[in-house]
């Protein structure tokens, strides 16, 4: 099929095709209705884009080979450059990136307000799952999910890090975006001063609801400093507009420790960012930050340790809207144990916010510090841009003073946190 | 004396009907004769091979849960992109293929269709119409989905 327009408004009839899209809002597993307009200096080179290329009217092919200093590409990878540095050595060229500025690479997008349910069965990242894992069929409760069981080590003899664990993942993501535009209302007349020229404000919305459970154990080794991000897998819309939720588990370690740690983690709540976006430049800024997030969790922890550390286990949720690599918005939604002390435990500490009392413990230790549970939510947007912590607390459980025997513990008085915290910038 | 004169230009004249033959090479798929580019975004690389036909032959990088992407691309004649192997290290051999529709007329490309099945089986059907002015020039190209998803490239008006 070919397309001939005569007239003026030949050149730009396939940008007017673009906003008479329906648009609409819908329920679904997968994106609908959304409009990316690239700038047609882009070059892409991943085959769910365009991989030609127009130049004075004709198709043109282009390789890596083709790329300048200041290029602007999609990579194989489904992300956004800007070249910055070439360098040859014998054969091979070495290029350099940076990530450009938004507008440099989009004359337009939008993503119509729609809410996505990511699940394991029509989301899950394949080739996220650690090896050996097992996806169940879970049957709790009226709904019917499935469950990744899965087992995940990393570090080598001076510090290493085991989770292996089983985990069901729901998250509701509601998103929209679209960059500031301007239309012009000729008004019937061919005079331009007569022209009304609007400019639209862009925005961007990241609202996720999730509910994590997560019953596992995780063993800790390590003798020094460090701190070991563990990405477990990732349920996502795909590349492109690629919405999606990764778990995680993030141990910080300051000190020697050998812990087993039998975890149950329950974590159900909701965290949100949206902002305007203004500016027709290089540079859209985002306007009017406004950021929530609420939670409930379940922390039990069955430990048995020796230590002499500072450490902090994480276990969280990363959620995202991304296009071509540029963070739309982001969040982080978790929390975990704390401990920091000298000493020996053996027993169990559980903190529920839905029960009470919310602390409980069956327990022995001896040494001194403080042992707790800590939880945390953050969110932003435009690469972290704007936005930041909308919410965290620690809920220190015991702090142990006496260093033999039977210890004294002085438990602390825990207070229910304002779990609601408006953020605005 | 004039035998060795003879074998010395023989052997010239081969080696040069050697050299004109790869300056020469017509093969729109050759692997062999390809530059290396690698292409470095902080920590995380992708490497590419592209052969003498300003043709990239293959692409690789690794995701963050560690699995490798490896694609391999084949063209026809015209060097019209027809298929894309992809390698992932994690959930194997998946397929990409790209069929091209010209007008007869003016052997212009009006549409490409690209077909896939993702690592669950799912198929996936993604159409690129083409869209000139009517003197022939290109203005640019429109790609949807099936659930209306708009990619656009072209002339920035």
């Amino acid at each position: 099929m070919k397309y001939v327009f005569t007239g003026k408004i030949k050149s730009a009839v396939f940008i007017v095709f673009l906003f008479l899209l329906n648009i609409s809002a819908f329920s679904n597993s997968s994106l609908r209705d959304t409009i990316m307009d690239f700038n047609n200096n882009v070059i892409d080179f991943s085959e769910t884009g365009l991989m030609d290329n127009v130049r004075s009217g004709e198709i043109v092919q282009l390789s890596p080979l083709d790329l300048k200093v200041g290029s602007i590409f999609i990579d194989v990878d489904g992300i956004a450059k800007k070249v910055v540095r070439i360098e040859e050595v014998g054969n091979e060229i070495i290029i350099d990136t940076i990530q450009p500025e938004i507008r440099e690479v989009f004359e337009f997008y939008r993503i119509p307000e729609q809410t996505i349910n990511l699940t394991i069965d029509d989301h899950l990242q394949m080739d996220s799952l650690p090896q050996g894992s097992v996806i169940l069929q879970d049957t709790r409760g009226v709904a019917v999910s499935k469950t990744v069981s899965f087992s995940k080590e990393v570090g080598n003899d001076d510090v290493s890090v085991e989770l292996e664990a089983r985990a069901n993942l729901d998250i509701t993501a509601s998103v929209g975006a679209e960059l500031p535009y301007v239309k012009i209302d000729t008004r019937g007349t061919w005079k331009p001063w007569k022209w009304k020229i609007k400019q639209y404000n862009g925005y961007a919305k990241g609202d996720f609801t999730y509910d994590l459970g997560l019953l596992g154990t995780l063993t800790v080794k390590a003798e020094y400093e460090k701190e070991i991000d563990i990405p477990i897998f990732a349920l996502t819309t795909g590349p492109g507009i690629d919405i999606g939720v990764g778990l995680a588990s993030k141990t910080s370690i300051e000190g020697s420790i050998t812990l087993k740690n039998e975890l149950t983690f329950n974590l159900t709540g909701n965290v949100g960012l949206t902002c305007g976006l203004e500016g027709l430049g290089p540079f859209a800024k985002p306007i009017n930050v406004k950021t929530t997030g609420s939670t409930n969790f379940q922390v039990k922890n069955e430990l048995s340790l020796k230590a002499e550390v500072e450490l902090k286990e994480k276990v969280y949720l990363g959620l995202w809207v991304k296009m071509f690599g540029f963070s739309i918005v982001e969040a982080d939604a978790g929390g975990g144990p704390y401990l920091s002390f000298e000493a020996e435990v053996k027993g169990w500490v559980e903190y529920n916010t839905a029960t009470n009392p919310k602390f409980t413990k069956g327990w022995s230790a001896s040494g001194s510090g403080e042992i707790g549970v800590f939880a945390e939510i953050n969110a932003s947007a435009f690469n972290g841009a704007v936005g930041g912590e909308v919410w965290s607390t620690k809920f220190p459980f015991v702090t142990l003073e006496a260093s033999t025997g039977s210890p004294s513990k002085s438990i602390l008085p825990i207070e229910q946190p304002n779990l609601i915290s408006p953020y605005n910038l | 004396m004039k035998r060795n004169l003879l074998i010395i230009l023989v052997g010239v004249s081969i080696l040069g009907c050697s050299f004109n033959d790869s300056a020469k090479n017509t093969n729109v798929n050759d692997i062999k004769n390809v530059k290396n580019v690698t292409i470095r975004s902080g920590s995380q690389v992708t490497k590419y091979q592209v052969n003498s036909h300003n043709l990239i032959t293959s692409s690789s990088y690794q995701n963050t849960y560690g699995a490798v992407n490896s694609r391999s691309y084949l063209y026809d004649d015209t060097k019209e992109l027809n298929t894309i192997i992809k390698e992932n290290s994690v959930t194997g051999r998946d397929y990409f293929y790209i069929t091209t529709v010209k007008n007869r007329s003016n052997n212009q490309i009006t549409q490409k269709i690209k077909s896939t099945s993702d690592s669950r089986g799912t198929k996936k059907e993604l159409t690129v119409n083409y869209i000139y002015d009517d003197n022939g020039k290109l203005l640019g190209m429109i790609q949807t989905d099936a659930n209306g998803n708009v990619i656009a490239k072209g002339v920035n008006n």
